[in-house]
């Protein structure tokens, strides 16, 4: 089939050509930098990281902008101020005042009361119904200290819908004569009244997340106390990495009897609930930063030492470990410099790990009356507070617990991201 | 006698983050009732996925069946759903893996892995099944059945392990048991005992034998055909005395002269192996992809993918120098030049 | 195998005796006592020291201590007079345990679940969403997640009363906080133990032997992927504790959590000590439960008796 078309001169001799089969056909890299370029291909870690890093941009420079734009403090207060949302509205609210016609099921209403909701209503008997519309107790939403009272009579022969029409020709007549009142609108959904004042919307210029109940900036605090949740569980983590590095590190390459004992201790010492032993270590103490993180770290330092001891066994008898002791590298150098540097993967995941356990420490213990002391202000004081008036103004616990999910959630992420990149295993 | 399976031009990539590995290259080759087929090749040749291809065991994504057939009996593989693929694997294939101290469950008593493989395919009741199982047992030559039928795993050693996967694999009587490299995890001594027990099986069960292996020394023990692959391809295939005395190829030469022998003396008294790596399967050479390796290598080799020359009654061989421009290369091979001094020796007598 | 279990048994006793130490050196570490009430005339104070046997050197009153915990006695309360700590804790405990054990089945179950479906699914829709849910499982601390839940499930759209009393539709929504964010650490164990074993050999063989996938995922995977679970079953417990602490006061249900969480603030030492040394003995009591019944699972331990892999 062939014979006639070929060259003889293609049949000449040329014998191998080794560079090219031994030519690798990518190019190989370290393995930092190899780990380095997966992490950058993780879009999710990344995208954490960026998160992280405006966190704590915001931190430390979010007190710094309101101070000096409004003299915000986390400790001011302006009790005139108290319990400001981020949006606001001069609508005025509904209290209802006398009811001898209906009966209902349920009240529900909105936070500042501006919308109301009777479920379930049902007529019983004529006489009045009356509301209070406004409240001069709410002066810094509604602009004024004025209060107005909506009556209507309800005669036997009234119906659902004549009642409604009585009761919006009433909010009618109240708006002609004062415009300030701004309206009022009753309407029957269903079996439900609904009832909604009129407002205008906006947002709170000089409070950007709202204040809590003593009229201090949310926003101030928040990232203050981001400063300080940030401290504690940095400083920490890093603290109690070191202890742990050397105890395991130590441990690990020691091995044999010291080992095990030390081992035993750790394991110990590890069944023991932490949060158990931070409480009471804490009640011990008096309440401040400090007492936090030192308790932090007591409790935090055996995750590593495990880590870096079982790291340290599997590497202790690899060549190049071999080699540097049969160059005559005493133990300490070897630990340091050979084998550190290599269980440094594991290390950085389990620290990126350990932050969000802190943070989730820090805000328990707030949460439960051990965080920091009033007025100082961490992310876990301030869900903690948040949460006790959560159905009235929610924004004041969900604007923290947002801070505190989004900062786990990511250094989660990223902590996976790091571990996926620094694992050797998944080297292509 | 009967062919049982037929592989026709196969071609199997595979999807990965990379790109496309091409690890099986248009490979055909046939299998005949009762014989034991060898695919000798080392690591990244293509002999595994070509295996697993036979039952579909690659993983599908990233594993893709770019080209080709896999007939059995007339019935495409390539062609079948995945319930007729289960109906396939352990009832009309058996296979068995290269490492026994991994391949079985370790929280599954062995008697009820093989049960298991039984009642999937058959109906019958467990009375019964247990009754083959401890006769399969029995068969693959493991002392104490009833006792060991509810022991697992760990307690058996390699070989015993091995053991058990043949049995699992022959329980169903299949007429086809693939072993991909199965004696690679075990000692030199346990080799030879599971290479014998499975020729033993085959005589009695009358099944044929594919088996993977990158040792020839394995093969020529076992085996009565020999196809060697490289780089995704099929380089030669023949009968094992063809592959052993008169092959036609370097790559197959090379093979030949690093497999250690006491009746061959060596000068130097060193091992020859093949200089060089196998070729990288993302972007698979356009010539013949032992090329680069090959002393004898020559121009076209390295612009040409060499077809299957004809070398003896079905002995082929995919290398240019058996083309009639090519220069006559005579076989190197320690076996073959001891066996030419034989027969020289035999004619002066 | 008995060997196994007594190693065990004693490695929890010691424990036990560590932690009840330590918790006495702590308390007694500082240099006040609980009777700082500026109030208190000295006269009176010194015969509440006395009354507590707070003047006894230190050395005797561990003696004593050691001596009454062997007994089962933790001394009676300071701010609760008269009423002994084992019957405070008697009479709150259950409660707690009726979210307790709810929360671990919630956990358990719906958190395998969810790891072996994104297991299965690996890299496709339902395993980012399973590890999505996981992900806010364990970021979403109790603390917040519970008022949202208390609010939108039972004020806002009323599917739960408010309160909790003994009804099982009450339970439920603290028990459901509870359980979270062990709900999400299973789930995310059991999805790369199942991957793990899906890479296995043996799970090659299965395929191999014409097993559906069901059958190999019944059969095959599970037992091996549920026991990395069974180890983290002792600290799971540990965090159902601490959990119910934050549960049991946003839920307003008065159980052991509750009580510590008050007597902390209140400064009632022998009620702190004994409640710590209850938790504590719970812990070990349940990490010990645990361990023998991995003995029995794992038949590599169960048969050699020697530990693992």
């Amino acid at each position: 089939m062939m014979n006639t078309d070929m060259d003889r001169n293609e049949f000449k001799h040329v014998g191998k050509n080794l560079k090219a089969s031994q030519e690798i056909k990518r190019p190989s890299l370290s393995y930092w930098k190899d780990a380095y370029r997966r992490l950058k291909n993780n879009k999710v870690a990344m995208l954490s990281f960026w998160v992280l890093v405006i966190l704590i941009i915001m931190s430390a420079i979010g007190p710094v902008i309101t101070k000096n734009l409004y003299g915000h403090t986390y400790e001011s207060q302006n009790l005139a101020e108290q319990n400001q949302t981020p949006i606001m509205t001069n609508a005025r609210s509904i209290a209802l005042l006398a009811n001898d016609v209906f009966e209902y099921d349920k009240y529900l209403s909105s936070y500042r009361k501006d919308k109301t909701t009777f479920k379930n209503v049902r007529l019983k008997s004529p006489g009045k119904i009356g509301f209070k519309i406004g409240n001069a107790a709410d002066e810094s939403w509604q602009g004024d200290k004025k209060e107005y009272q909506l009556m209507i009579e309800v005669s036997s022969s009234d119906t659902w819908s004549s009642i409604i029409e009585k009761l919006n020709n009433e909010g009618q007549r109240l708006l002609q004569e004062d415009p300030d009142f701004r309206g009022i609108k009753f309407e029957k959904k269903g079996s439900n009244l609904v009832i909604e004042t009129v407002g205008e919307k906006w947002f709170n210029k000089t409070h950007w997340f709202g204040t809590d109940e003593f009229g201090r900036d949310l926003f101030t605090r928040l990232w203050e106390g981001g400063r300080i949740s940030f401290f504690i569980a940095f400083i920490s983590v890093f603290i109690a990495s070191i202890f742990g590095i050397i105890y395991g590190g130590l441990s690990g390459y020691i091995g044999g009897k010291v080992d095990e004992i030390l081992m035993r201790i750790v394991e110990i010492l590890m069944t023991v609930p932490d949060m158990l032993y931070t409480i009471l270590l804490l009640t011990v103490m008096d309440p401040g930063i400090k007492p936090i993180s030192i308790v932090l770290i007591v409790t935090g330092w055996m995750g590593t030492a495990r880590i870096v001891r079982g790291e340290v066994m599997r590497l202790k008898h690899s060549e190049y470990v071999v080699a540097a002791k049969t160059l005559g590298a005493d133990t300490k150098k070897i630990v340091f410099e050979h084998l550190i540097p290599n269980a440094m993967g594991p290390i950085i995941v389990n620290m990126t790990m350990m932050i969000p356990k802190m943070i989730f420490a820090e805000a328990f213990l707030s949460f439960i009356g051990l965080g920091v002391p009033v007025p100082y202000a961490s992310w876990g004081s301030l869900a903690n507070q948040g949460a006790r008036i959560f159905r009235q103004f929610p924004h004041q616990l969900l604007i923290p617990a947002i801070a505190i999910s989004l900062t786990m959630f990511a250094f989660n992420l990223l902590g996976d991201g790091l571990r996926d990149a620094l694992d050797p295993r998944l080297r292509k | 006698m009967k062919k049982i399976l037929e592989v026709k031009n196969l071609e199997v990539s595979f999807d990965t983050y990379a790109g496309e590995v091409q690890a099986v290259r248009d490979v055909s080759f046939d299998l005949y009732e009762g014989e034991t087929l060898a695919i000798v090749g080392e690591s990244g040749s293509g002999k595994s996925v070509t295996a697993k291809s036979l039952i579909r065991l690659n993983p599908e994504p990233p594993a893709r069946y770019k080209a080709g057939e896999i007939l059995l009996h007339g019935e495409n593989i390539l062609d079948k759903k995945e319930k007729e693929m289960q109906k396939i694997r352990g009832s009309k294939i058996g296979m068995i893996f290269q490492d026994p101290m991994t391949s079985l469950n370790p929280t599954m008593t062995v008697g009820k892995q093989i049960m298991e493989a039984l009642m999937k395919h058959q109906k019958v009741a467990k009375s019964e099944a247990r009754k083959v199982a401890l006769e399969m047992l029995r068969m693959v030559q493991i002392p104490n059945p009833e006792k060991r039928f509810d022991e697992y795993p760990h307690q058996f050693s390699g070989g015993m392990r091995q053991r058990v996967m043949i049995a699992i694999a022959l329980v169903c009587n299949p007429q086809i048991l693939i072993a991909d490299e199965p004696t690679t995890a075990l000692d030199v001594t346990i080799q030879a005992q599971i290479l014998d027990l499975m020729k033993n099986l085959q005589e009695k069960i009358k099944t044929s034998i594919i088996l993977i292996t990158h040792d020839l020394g394995v093969v020529a023990h076992s085996a009565q055909r020999i196809i060697v692959m490289y780089g995704g391809k099929i380089v030669e295939s023949g009968t094992t005395d063809q592959i052993f005395y008169k092959s036609r190829h370097p790559y197959t030469w090379g093979l030949l002269n690093s497999v250690p022998r006491l009746d061959i003396h060596k000068e130097d008294g060193r091992l020859d192996s093949i200089e060089g790596t196998p070729p990288d399967l993302f972007a698979p050479p356009q010539g013949c992809p032992f090329a680069d390796r090959c002393e004898y290598a020559m121009e076209i080799c390295r612009k040409k993918m060499p077809p299957q020359f004809e070398t003896g009654e079905n002995h082929h061989s995919a290398c240019w120098l058996n083309h009639e421009f090519a220069p006559k290369v005579e076989n190197p091979t320690q076996i073959a030049k001891k066996l030419q001094k034989e027969e020289v020796q035999m004619r002066e007598q | 195998m008995l060997k196994y279990i007594l190693k065990r048994l004693l490695m929890a006793l010691a424990t036990l005796w560590v932690i009840s130490t330590l918790t006495f050196v702590l308390m007694h570490a500082l240099p006040n006592d609980p009777f700082t009430d500026p109030k208190l005339k000295p006269e009176v104070r010194q015969a509440l020291r006395v009354k507590y046997g707070l003047d006894k050197p230190l050395s005797e009153q561990y003696v004593i201590y050691m001596k009454n915990l062997l007994k089962g006695d933790l001394g009676t309360s300071i701010k609760y007079p008269g009423r002994s700590v084992s019957d405070i804790i008697a009479e709150s405990f259950p409660k707690s345990f009726a979210l307790g054990w709810r929360a671990l089945i919630i956990a358990v179950i719906f958190g395998m679940l969810l790891g072996i479906i994104a297991a299965l699914n690996h890299q496709k829709t339902l395993d980012y969403l399973s590890i999505f849910i996981a992900i806010i499982g364990v970021s979403i601390p109790s603390i917040i997640l519970g008022p949202i839940l208390a609010y939108f499930f039972g004020v806002k759209l009323g599917w739960f009363p408010v309160t909790v009393d003994k009804s099982e539709i009450s339970l439920f929504l603290p028990s459901l906080t509870l359980a979270m964010s062990s709900l999400a650490t299973i789930s995310r164990l059991m999805r790369t133990t199942t991957l793990e074993v899906l890479g296995q050999d043996y799970i090659s063989t299965a395929k191999a032997k014409g097993l559906s996938k069901t059958q190999i995922v019944l059969k095959h995977v599970l037992r091996n992927a549920v026991m990395p679970i069974i180890t983290i079953l002792g600290p799971l417990f540990a965090a159902l504790i601490t959990g119910s602490i934050v549960v049991e006061k946003i839920f307003a249900v008065a159980g052991l959590g509750e009580y510590f969480v008050s007597t902390i603030t209140e400064q009632d030492y022998p009620m702190i000590m004994g409640i710590t040394i209850f938790y504590a003995a719970l812990i070990i009591l349940s990490i010990l439960v645990v361990d023998i019944m991995y003995g029995f699972i794992d038949p590599r331990l169960r048969i050699s008796g020697k530990g693992g892999e």
